[in-house]
């Protein structure tokens, strides 16, 4: 059943098994899942249907950091706050983490999952079909009839994102929210604050009002907090009622290591000798099977990122239009080509035309404890204090992405296979993009000391409160987010039914 | 004194006068004097883009001239002209790749060259005969 927290009749009391809160990809799969193992839901979204300015205002806050100028609108306009979240504007890549993002990193600093891949891989077929794409089973296989860069190199690999339709929430899984009796969604129903015992360890009540800002009477046995990377921490900031640092924050956790998925274009590439596979392999058009597209990049391979001290960071080769081309590229082409041919490769006269294209990369950050979510002296009209944003790229970061894109560069040229260009070393990045991802500032940790949730996502020292989402990873991995942040939600959704049994 | 510099400057004096040694490339006669610049020329595909490519390293390392990098390039080719023109090509490559193998690269216009071939590129904008 979906509702209008506006036609609700005064006094009703909304109860449910689970209360959770933001109806995004987190939420609305977390109420299905819960709904099926036989839990009653109350979804609660503050906003309704579709886009509302005033209820997407909400969201505003001031900011600042590398790559946010003074008039930015990143906390304004990277999310959306109405039924289906954020994947009403999302572009569908999915691709799970890799098993080292869980593990101890030494050089990245002192930090650690306290749940490895293995606790979350089962649950990744599940988020695939959910965001309607196929299981993660042909890297090696169906592709690898293909061209590649770097073929069989012991350093550098091609993995593959796969792209979702992309799943709008709202649309493909509205009817399921409408006709499940387990599941009621309260649309404009805005939290405000958790209310919680004498000693904050457990959640009583939850402050939620209309968009009017008339009361809403909520109760349940557990709470989850799926509101999104800033939106969450906000909430437990907010919750100050009795923990005077809000909920979850003895240690002044909350807030910290927010982290995003820098973007850069960050040079060029040539290869002489084209397979004529080669565009379509790193092309977004490309498809191998089951009509299921998928976008290839290339990544160093563990060993190598440990041997070289490097973040996780994917590379996008994308087809650059000949009529584009310009400065020594072409150039370059003969010179690699040339040379390949005096090492008795592939003699010029073999060659079939070349492969020119952008390198764009993405990759992790480093936890950055100053990168942090806070709350403003700002109020917004439902007088919840609003957000403050402080958000840096560190020289880690940058200069992990320009080793790891000259490591390819000569790796290309150690194969023979081609030459790279890439932005000089004294170039600025505040020109970078973001990717409109929001990680790290709930994030799971084996002690309160290091982090917000627990390896189960209940937040430390709290016994009735979780989050799901981004929010909640300790590192952020060079994929983007939504394949993982299901694929975690369906893993909590299973843990609150053994809880609630 | 830069030792290196030392060094380039020894082999530069050696490599001229290895004017003398007895190499022979096509269409010369067999006691006609060879230059490393000469051989390596032989080797390019396509002249025009390799001294568009040599131009932008000279224009990025305007200390760099003819003497310096055939210096250079002797002492990384182990340029013995006597009977050695044949495997030219070869050790270029090779060296080419130990370069990049060993990150011995330098950026040329932003692209990530070998310190070999781009020296190469840039005594073959150096020494190419005027068009016409």
């Amino acid at each position: 059943m979906i509702l209008d927290s506006r036609q609700a009749v005064p006094g009703t009391a909304f109860e449910a098994d689970v209360c959770i809160v933001g109806a995004g990809a987190a939420g609305i799969s977390m109420a299905m899942a819960l709904a099926d193992r036989s839990l009653d839901v109350l979804l609660l979204e503050g906003g309704g249907f579709t886009y509302e300015q005033p209820s997407q205002d909400l969201y505003i806050g001031p900011e600042e950091g590398t790559l946010i100028g003074t008039d930015s609108l990143y906390m304004g306009g990277t999310r959306l706050r109405y039924f289906g979240g954020t994947t009403n504007h999302w572009h569908g890549w999915c691709r799970p983490f890799d098993p080292e993002d869980f593990e101890r990193r030494e050089w990245l600093g002192d930090f650690e999952w306290p749940i490895s891949f293995d606790d979350v891989a089962p649950w990744y077929p599940e988020a695939c079909k959910l965001l309607q794409i196929s299981p993660f089973d042909y890297d090696q296989e169906t592709a690898g009839d293909y061209g590649r860069v770097l073929a069989d190199d012991p350093h550098f690999e091609t993995n593959f994102f796969h792209l979702s339709p992309p799943t709008r929430f709202a649309q493909q899984y509205r009817q399921t929210l409408q006709s499940n009796p387990r599941i009621r969604v309260l649309l404009h129903a805005n939290v405000r604050k958790f209310d919680v015992d004498d000693q904050a360890r457990h959640i009583t009540g939850i402050d939620v009002v209309d968009a009017a800002g008339s009361p809403l009477d909520v109760r349940a046995r557990h709470y989850v907090l799926a509101a999104g990377g800033i939106e969450n921490p906000r909430l437990l900031l907010t919750s100050d009622t009795v923990a005077k640092n809000g909920l979850g924050n003895d240690h002044g956790q909350v807030g910290r290591y927010f982290m995003d998925h820098p973007l850069q274009r960050i040079g060029s590439i040539v290869i002489p000798h084209m397979r004529s596979e080669l565009p379509k392999t790193y092309s977004q058009s490309f498809v191998v099977s089951r009509n299921n597209p998928i976008q290839a990049v290339v990544r160093a391979r563990p060993e190598f990122q440990k041997q070289h001290q490097l973040m996780n960071a994917a590379m996008v080769l994308s087809p650059m239009r000949f009529d584009k081309v310009d400065g020594l590229t072409r150039p370059m082409d003969f010179l690699a080509r040339n040379i390949a041919g005096l090492a008795g490769l592939e003699s010029p006269e073999e060659s079939e035309g070349a492969f020119y294209g952008w390198i764009y990369i993405h990759g992790e950050q480093i936890p950055n404890p100053d990168s942090r979510v806070r709350l403003s002296r700002q109020t917004d009209p439902l007088g919840v204090r609003r957000p403050r944003l402080d958000w840096h790229l560190t020289d880690t970061d940058v200069n992990s992405l320009r080793r790891t894109t000259r490591l390819f560069g000569e790796r290309l040229g150690a194969r023979l296979e081609g030459r790279c260009s890439m932005l000089p070393e004294d170039s600025p990045w505040d020109h970078a993009h973001w990717s409109n991802h929001h990680i790290g500032t709930t994030r799971m940790s084996a002690s309160s000391r290091s982090g917000v949730v627990d390896g189960n996502c209940r937040v430390h020292g709290v016994d009735n409160l979780y989050v799901a989402g981004s929010s909640v990873f300790t590192s952020s991995s060079c994929s983007n987010p939504t394949l993982t942040l299901v694929a975690l939600s369906l893993r909590l959704s299973e843990h609150l039914e053994r809880t609630s049994a | 004194m830069n030792r290196g510099l030392t060094r380039r400057t020894v082999l530069g004096y050696a490599a001229t006068s290895l004017a003398l040694s007895t190499f022979t490339l096509p269409g010369c006669r067999r006691d006609e004097p060879v230059q490393l610049a000469d051989a390596l020329r032989l080797l390019v595909d396509n002249s025009p883009t390799f001294t568009e490519v040599g131009r932008a390293f000279l224009n990025e390392n305007p200390t760099e001239d003819t003497a310096s990098l055939t210096a250079w390039l002797t002492e990384a080719l182990e340029w013995l002209p006597e009977g050695s023109g044949a495997s030219l090509g070869p050790r270029l490559a090779n060296a080419i790749r130990s370069d990049f193998t060993e990150g011995r690269t330098l950026p040329v216009s932003n692209w990530i060259l070998s310190e070999t071939e781009a020296r190469w590129t840039a005594l073959h904008a150096l020494t190419m005969p005027a068009a016409g």
